[in-house]
């Protein structure tokens, strides 16, 4: 009996947590170790929905800005975007997304939930510090520029919106980057929100994907 | 709903952005007057012209300036803060003698 006890993963198991673990608790989610912390991998009931909303905050993501961000980011081997407001894979899984002309975050590769640096690796540049400040949330499937629609103002459709993409703006009303995920298949708009905001923005998507059948998922619906 | 161009981010609603005041030019801190000062941080000309201010595109952070009428509220131009500021200002304390 102890021995099953002690092989549950819980949120509580770790010090880092998202901000949405109570929600996903109470929702009956499993939970795997992943980047030290419990990261929700399939909700009871989930089969395979259209449309995913999966919560990768846990998940390891910095950000660093400055005059040298993107000499120091190619010695690091990471993938430097050509302009503001587009997104790039690295080799090692990690996106890159450039958000101004000299910042940039870089967000774990999904599958293993970590980076291969910090921002403390970059010396010569500011960090930016955006792990528990922002909520990471994946929306992964089918009319997910509809969906988007019913919250945001910015034209996220395929030809206005194409992969490798970056939108900051304004999501159900609160401050939002919206990143099409480039050299995957299928559509994934990785949402970074205000953590204090994130319960409200799980259940404002939720919401609008109803409709569409969409579900709260966990990380099993990518791989 | 009203529009305004981000020059990073293009256009958007007017509710995403933050109005962060005219842009002035700052007198020396350390060597103006009081009076000088507290000209620069509490007043603005408040006229109805073409005027240039600060404003801010709040999802992404950004700090940019505007040309707008106060009269027609039309925004006429949008540009990146390099355009006017290409050094970064550095603030010095003058020395101050510690007592023993």
């Amino acid at each position: 009996m102890e021995e099953i006890t002690k092989n549950i993963i819980t949120p509580e198991t770790y010090l880092a947590r998202s901000p949405l673990y109570r929600v996903h608790e109470a929702a009956g989610a499993h939970f795997e170790a992943c980047a030290s912390a419990a990261q929700v991998v399939s909700y009871g009931d989930q089969s395979e929905p259209l449309t995913a909303l999966i919560d990768l905050s846990v998940q390891h993501r910095f950000g660093i800005r400055g005059a040298n961000a993107i000499a120091a980011l190619s010695a690091a081997g990471l993938s430097v975007p050509e302009k503001p407001n587009q997104c790039l894979n690295s080799a090692n899984g990690e996106t890159v997304l450039r958000l101004g002309k000299t910042e940039f975050w870089v967000l774990g590769a999904m599958e293993s939930g970590t980076c291969s640096a910090d921002s403390s690796a970059f010396a010569d540049c500011y960090p930016v510090y955006c792990q528990d400040s922002h909520a990471c949330l994946l929306l992964s499937g089918e009319h997910l520029p509809d969906i988007m629609a019913k919250l945001c103002g910015v034209d996220l459709s395929e030809s206005a919106f194409p992969k490798g993409s970056i939108a900051q703006t304004s999501v159900a009303r609160i401050n939002a980057i919206i990143s099409h995920l480039p050299d995957k298949e299928g559509t994934h708009f990785v949402i970074l929100c205000d953590s204090a905001a994130a319960e409200y923005l799980w259940a404002c998507l939720l919401d609008a994907m109803d409709e569409f059948g969409g579900k709260a998922a966990g990380l099993n619906y990518l791989f | 709903m009203k529009m305004m161009n981000c020059p990073l981010n293009g256009l958007r609603n007017i509710s995403e952005f933050v109005h962060g005041g005219e842009v002035k030019e700052m007198p020396d801190p350390n060597s103006c007057s009081d009076k000088e000062w507290a000209d620069y941080v509490f007043f603005s000309d408040n006229a109805i012209s073409v005027v240039t201010e600060w404003w801010l595109h709040a999802p992404s952070g950004y700090w940019f300036i505007a040309e707008r009428h106060t009269g027609s509220d039309e925004i006429l131009k949008t540009y990146d803060p390099s355009v006017l500021f290409s050094e970064r200002v550095e603030f010095s304390a003058p020395a101050t003698e510690v007592k023993a």
